[in-house]
């Protein structure tokens, strides 16, 4: 995303994620689970990489007031769907950074501190962070207390998924899934359900081979 | 901080009684009035009289009879499937601070278009303007908040115009701003030179060339003018007319009057500052109800000469405010006016970030004394709790 | 040799308990028996899987049927982490194979001695196990020397396995199974390796004859066919009684014995089988005072009934024997009396005297019991002759030993339903427990085939060096076989879990280390191996001869 538009403030921030406001169209929202981009203005800061965990569109009373309105013009719904900007708040948890051209999957060292711009990252970073190292980011995402894990992971995995694919690096979402597994196995319950969660998020391992042979 | 409740207690229940009494007296007055009203409306050549009286009470604002009866409530005609542009202006002003590290003010026009009933989504054009201290022009004009204000109406009505104007010839357009038409910053009447004014009745008469139906919507006005009206040709005494009753507003007379969809007869607005205005901008206006049965709801539409001599357009007009009011009926306003504020209003965010961009700028040039307080904002923004960024 | 595709790794384990391994493989391509290598800081471990248990990192994994609630493939991946096969190894040798070529402390000059020993220390954690290779299994098995013979393959993989047939003559060794696990097929497969070899000559007492001419599997119908009939060279056939035929063949020759070839104790051996009473001993040794050693059997035949001179009761009288005593053992001696290959004194020379001869050069002898199928045959006569056996091999190593002569022919003697001569109460009056005991020092030794070990006296068990043992269904035979051996417990499963006919377990001192086989199949490619094998020449022999016996 290179809208410039797109900016909003931090609220919060700290090492682990941060918190911002923005008022954009729904259009331009970032989806829950995708994979944010926060470059800093100043030079001696990483670029952080974080997930979207969640999205919250705000209390907005001129929306209400449509929808408990009996005659909506087709006009007016178009106008909500096509031009209005919503107040958003999304939450980011960031999984790892960018300095001097080195990916890592450490928690950055410092939270941004001003957030002028936000970028949904494109295939190709998706594709370079997800592939680097050995799947090290996952622990932040497995530690997500605002959403339920399995959730946040399916999201991604899907996400990541479809870069890597695109990428034709095949055996990654099998690899992937195998590391949460690697990691959760203690964790019956849970294991079970971000596995339950990863399943329903459709993510094509089938896909995969068949594109391999 | 501490407040003397047991203090308070007693000032509470004198307070109590003032409020109750003068609602006492308010509705003696509005039973008044309505019948004086009523007795008004049957008098033959009300509008000469009311003339004959001004004539003798130079300086006066009040309401002038036109054709239609003053007791007249008359329903909207039916235009539900015509192709009508709906056109909003509005506009949001930063003022300049000398506080900031930069100073620099800052005005953002929104137009809001749609096409009622043409199935297209609505279009947004945003206009925005960096009003800097050291602009010659306009350095005099703009030293304070009311002349950025000033500023803000011209790019409204300038704006407005334009895009009014770009519509094809023959489709039928109805523009609206918030507010009364005439200027409300422009209150001295040896400013007629002022190029910002001039340039506003140019637009104005751009859209009377091109007979465009354009409007203020005045929410829950607080005026008089028919009141006033009344109370000239009943009291012989000027002296007396000139004491306002701010206890009864024509809204309240209006709201016994008009039912809901109803609007009042039209009026021409006499007032020294209308004077004033070149001819083709005279002022018309009628009230008009946009409430429910249970709750009327009083508003003032202000119209130009030349839409007030058309009735086909009154008609219109009437029909689509009453249409854009239904999109919010639970607080009634007109849905293009509201969506105008929403795109004009300037985020603190957005403000922010302007003033980011300009110290950028300027460090790039080389600014280093900027330099320091350019670090301190980013120092500011961290960790400080702003307001929500709702504004 | 391209690397071994590793089967999981060590998880832990100790010496008394064994390695504990966690399989990286699905579980049915390991067998209980496979034999798996482990390397591990220059040491290589040569093992036996034990047991093999199905495990999950938490019970819920195996216990919940998450099947059908995730598509297959995340099913699959969440099991290929969670449940796992763990593999208990019984690490039994371990050899040094020093540093690797690229290895820093590789010295080129260093001597390294690689001949396996048995497991003193552990592999270290996690160290990768993988399935033996052929060249494993043949570092393991095949002796240095040229004296292995390929006895089977090993389950898996099929890689042949050798048994050292030093070893194997070295000391007295046993053949088990249940009746029908092949151990009479597999037996003439072994002398068949032996007699080639010309390691030692071979007395086969045949008590079912099959050994000479071989014999129709009932279960397949196909003729197997003999020794003498493939190595009708070195291989004399023998049959028991004056013109018997062995099968519808004509032998070699026949064995007749004198009466003088019995003495005393061969009739007290069969107290059990005639039913003799506590006073024959006495009785005997009165016979044999009367009569002398040589005299005693047919002077007391010609004794008679009734009274008078030259009659049973007359002779007790006059030597003090009990009448009623005398005159019983004679009753329960007509059964010898009547015996056909008995006889007063044979016209030609003595066909023990032969069958003596025959071994002594290094032939060797098939003796077939013909009709005689009943035990106070096999017992009688197998005592006499391996008793005379006996006496000529003590003289002849005497005679190596303290003037210098030649050296005696190594004889291995095989005996069937070895049972019957070495039971508990036998044991202490044939001559099978003493060669079985201490003969290995005058070049003679047992190779005992029976379906019933535990029957077999356990002193005599626990002297076999190689043990090579089918399917067996009762607990005590098992016991039997695994009786002095170490790791019991984990072999006895393995034992009662062969496939009859076509698996045995190798063991005791005999083989490297234990291993369950797929036995060698006797048909027709067998023999065309094992004849075209070349032939040792004279002086191999000798010096083969010095080799195996030179530790004394
Ligand atoms: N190595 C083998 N090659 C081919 N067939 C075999 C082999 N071992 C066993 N068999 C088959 O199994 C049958 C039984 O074998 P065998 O006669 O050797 O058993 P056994 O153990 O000697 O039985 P018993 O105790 O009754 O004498 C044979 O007839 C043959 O069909
Ligand atoms: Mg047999």
């Amino acid at each position: 995303m290179t809208d410039t538009s797109m900016f909003g403030r931090i609220l919060s921030s700290n090492i682990r994620e941060c918190v911002v406001g923005y008022r954009i169209n729904e259009s331009m929202i970032p989806p829950f689970g995708s994979m944010v981009r926060i470059p800093v203005s100043h030079a001696q800061q990483p670029e952080i990489y974080g997930l979207v965990t969640d999205i919250q569109i705000e209390e907005d009373g001129f929306l209400r007031q449509l929808a408990t309105n009996d005659q909506v013009s087709e006009e007016v719904m178009l106008d909500a769907r096509v031009n209005r900007n919503v107040p958003v708040v999304l939450r980011i948890l960031f999984i790892g950074y960018l300095e001097n051209g080195n990916i890592s999957h450490l928690l950055p060292p410092c939270p941004p501190l001003t957030l002028d711009n936000i970028y949904k990252c494109t295939n190709a970073e998706i594709t370079a962070f997800t592939s680097f190292g050995n799947f090290g980011y996952i622990r932040h995402i497995l530690k997500v207390t605002n959403v339920p894990p399995g959730e946040l992971l399916a999201a991604h995995i899907s996400q990541a998924a479809k870069a890597q694919f695109a990428d034709n690096h095949f055996g990654w979402t099998e690899s992937a899934i195998n590391e949460v597994i690697y990691l959760m196995r203690d964790n019956y319950a849970d294991l079970l359900a971000i596995l339950g969660a990863i399943g329903d998020a459709d993510i094509s391992l089938d896909g995969e081979v068949e594109e391999q042979e | 901080m501490p407040v003397n409740y047991l203090q308070l207690q007693s000032q509470i229940h004198i307070l109590s009684d003032s409020i109750l009494n003068q609602r006492e007296k308010g509705k003696e007055a509005l039973e008044k009035l309505t019948d004086q009203f009523k007795t008004a409306a049957s008098l033959p050549n009300l509008a000469e009289r009311v003339s004959a009286k001004l004539r003798e009470n130079r300086g006066l604002s009040c309401a002038l009879p036109r054709d239609e009866r003053i007791d007249s409530h008359i329903s909207a005609g039916d235009h539900s499937g015509e192709i009508v542009n709906i056109l909003a202006a509005d506009g949001s002003q930063i003022n300049p601070s000398r506080h900031e590290e930069v100073s620099f003010g800052l005005i953002n026009t929104a137009i809001f278009k749609m096409r009622m009933n043409g199935n297209e989504a609505p279009q947004i054009v945003t206009e925005t303007k960096l009003i800097e201290r050291e602009d010659d022009s306009l350095q005099e004009k703009l030293n304070n908040e009311a002349n950025v204000g000033l500023f803000r109406d011209v790019e409204e009505r300038r704006l407005l115009s334009r895009e009014a104007c770009k519509i094809p010839q023959g489709e039928l357009v109805v523009a609206l701003t918030d507010g009364p038409l005439q200027l409300y910053y422009f209150q001295e009447p040896n400013t007629t030179e002022n190029p910002l004014v001039n340039e506003y009745y140019k637009a104005l008469a751009e859209m009377s060339e091109k007979k465009i139906i354009t409007a203020g919507y005045t929410d829950r006005p607080r005026s008089t003018f028919v009141i006033d009206m009344l109370r000239l040709l009943m009291n012989s005494d000027p002296q007396d007319v000139r004491v306002k009753q701010t206890l009864v507003f024509d809204s309240n007379l209006f709201s016994r009057i008009l039912l809901p969809g109803e609007r009042s007869a039209l009026f021409k607005l006499i007032s020294p500052a209308v004077e004033q205005m070149p001819a083709a901008v005279q002022i018309s206006f009628f009230y008009l109800n946009v409430g429910s049965d249970s709750r009327p709801m009083i508003t003032r539409i202000e119209i130009p000469e030349w839409v007030s001599k058309d009735p086909a357009a009154i008609d219109l007009l009437h029909y689509s405010l009453l249409q854009q009011n239904g999109f919010l009926s639970s607080n009634p306003y007109p849905y293009a006016l509201h969506r105008a504020h929403e795109c004009a209003v300037v985020q603190f965010s957005e403000k922010e970030h302007v003033k980011q961009l300009i110290i950028r700028e300027l460090l790039s040039r080389g600014v280093t004394d900027l330099e320091k307080s350019a670090k301190q904002v980013a120092k500011d923004l961290f960790g400080t709790t702003y307001r929500d960024f709702k504004e | 040799m391209t690397p071994a595709e590793n089967i999981g790794f060590v998880i832990g384990g100790s010496l008394k308990e064994g390695l504990f391994v966690r399989l990286t493989v699905p579980a049915e391509r390991i067998q209980e028996g496979a034999f798996v290598v482990i390397e591990s800081n220059g040491l290589k471990f040569y093992g036996l899987v034990v047991n093999l248990s199905l495990k999950s990192y938490d019970p819920r994994y195996s216990q919940d049927l998450i099947t059908g609630r995730m598509s297959d493939k995340i099913t699959t991946l969440l099991h290929n982490q969670t449940l796992f096969t763990e593999m208990e190894v019984l690490p039994v040798l371990m050899q040094n194979t020093g540093p690797e070529l690229g290895d820093p402390n590789y010295d080129p000059n260093a001597i390294v001695d690689r001949s396996p020993i048995p497991v003193k220390t552990l592999p270290i954690h996690q160290a990768p196990v993988r399935l033996a290779t052929e060249f494993d299994v043949s570092e393991v098995f095949k002796p240095k020397e040229k004296n292995g013979f390929v006895i089977g393959t090993t389950r898996e993989q099929g890689h042949p396995v050798h048994i050292d047939m030093d070893k194997l003559i070295q000391r007295s060794s046993g053949i088990f199974g249940a009746t029908g696990t092949g151990k009479s097929y597999l037996t003439r497969m072994i002398l068949a390796g032996l007699i080639q070899s010309k390691q030692a000559a071979v007395l086969v007492f045949d008590m079912h004859n099959e050994y000479a001419y071989g014999d129709i599997s009932p279960d397949t119908d196909i003729k197997a066919p003999g020794l003498c009939e493939k190595m009708k060279k070195r291989v004399k056939s023998c049959a028991l009684g004056a013109s018997a035929k062995i099968a519808g063949n004509q032998p070699d020759f026949d064995l007749v014995l004198e009466y003088s070839d019995i003495l005393p104790s061969d009739i007290e051996m069969l107290t059990r089988e005639l039913n003799l009473r506590e006073t024959t001993p006495a009785t005997l040794s009165a016979l044999v005072q009367s009569f002398g050693l040589n005299k005693w059997f047919e002077s007391f035949k010609n004794l008679t009934m009734g009274e008078g001179e030259g009659s049973i009761i007359d002779w007790a009288r006059n030597n003090n024997v009990n009448e009623a005593a005398a005159l019983g053992l004679y009753n329960k001696l007509e059964r010898l009396f009547r015996l056909n290959y008995l006889v007063p004194k044979l016209a030609g020379p003595s066909s023990i005297v032969k069958i003596i001869d025959y071994l002594k050069n290094g032939y060797s002898v098939i003796l077939s019991f013909g009709e005689y199928e009943t035990d106070l045959d096999y017992l009688l006569v197998t005592n006499i002759l391996t008793r005379k056996i006996r006496e000529e091999w003590e003289r002849m190593t005497n005679e190596y030993r303290n003037q210098g002569g030649v050296k005696p022919t190594p004889l291995v003697i095989a005996l069937e339903e070895a049972h019957k001569l070495l039971n508990r109460e036998m044991a202490g009056q044939t001559t099978f427990s003493t060669i079985a005991r201490e003969m290995r020092k005058y070049f003679v030794t047992l190779l005992i085939i029976d379906q019933r070990p535990s029957q077999i006296y356990d002193e005599v068990m626990s002297q076999l060096g190689t043990r090579i043992s089918g399917w067996l269904g009762d607990d005590e035979d098992i016991a039997a076989v695994l009786s002095g051996l170490s790791g019991r417990d984990s072999l006895r499963g393995m034992l009662a879990r062969l496939q009859p006919k076509e698996e045995v377990l190798l063991l005791g001192y005999g083989v490297p280390m234990p291993i369950p086989i797929r036995s060698r199949r006797y048909d027709a490619q067998f023999w065309q191996e094992i004849l075209s094998e070349d032939e040792l020449s004279e002086t191999d022999r000798q010096k083969f001869r010095e080799m195996v016996f030179d530790d004394f």
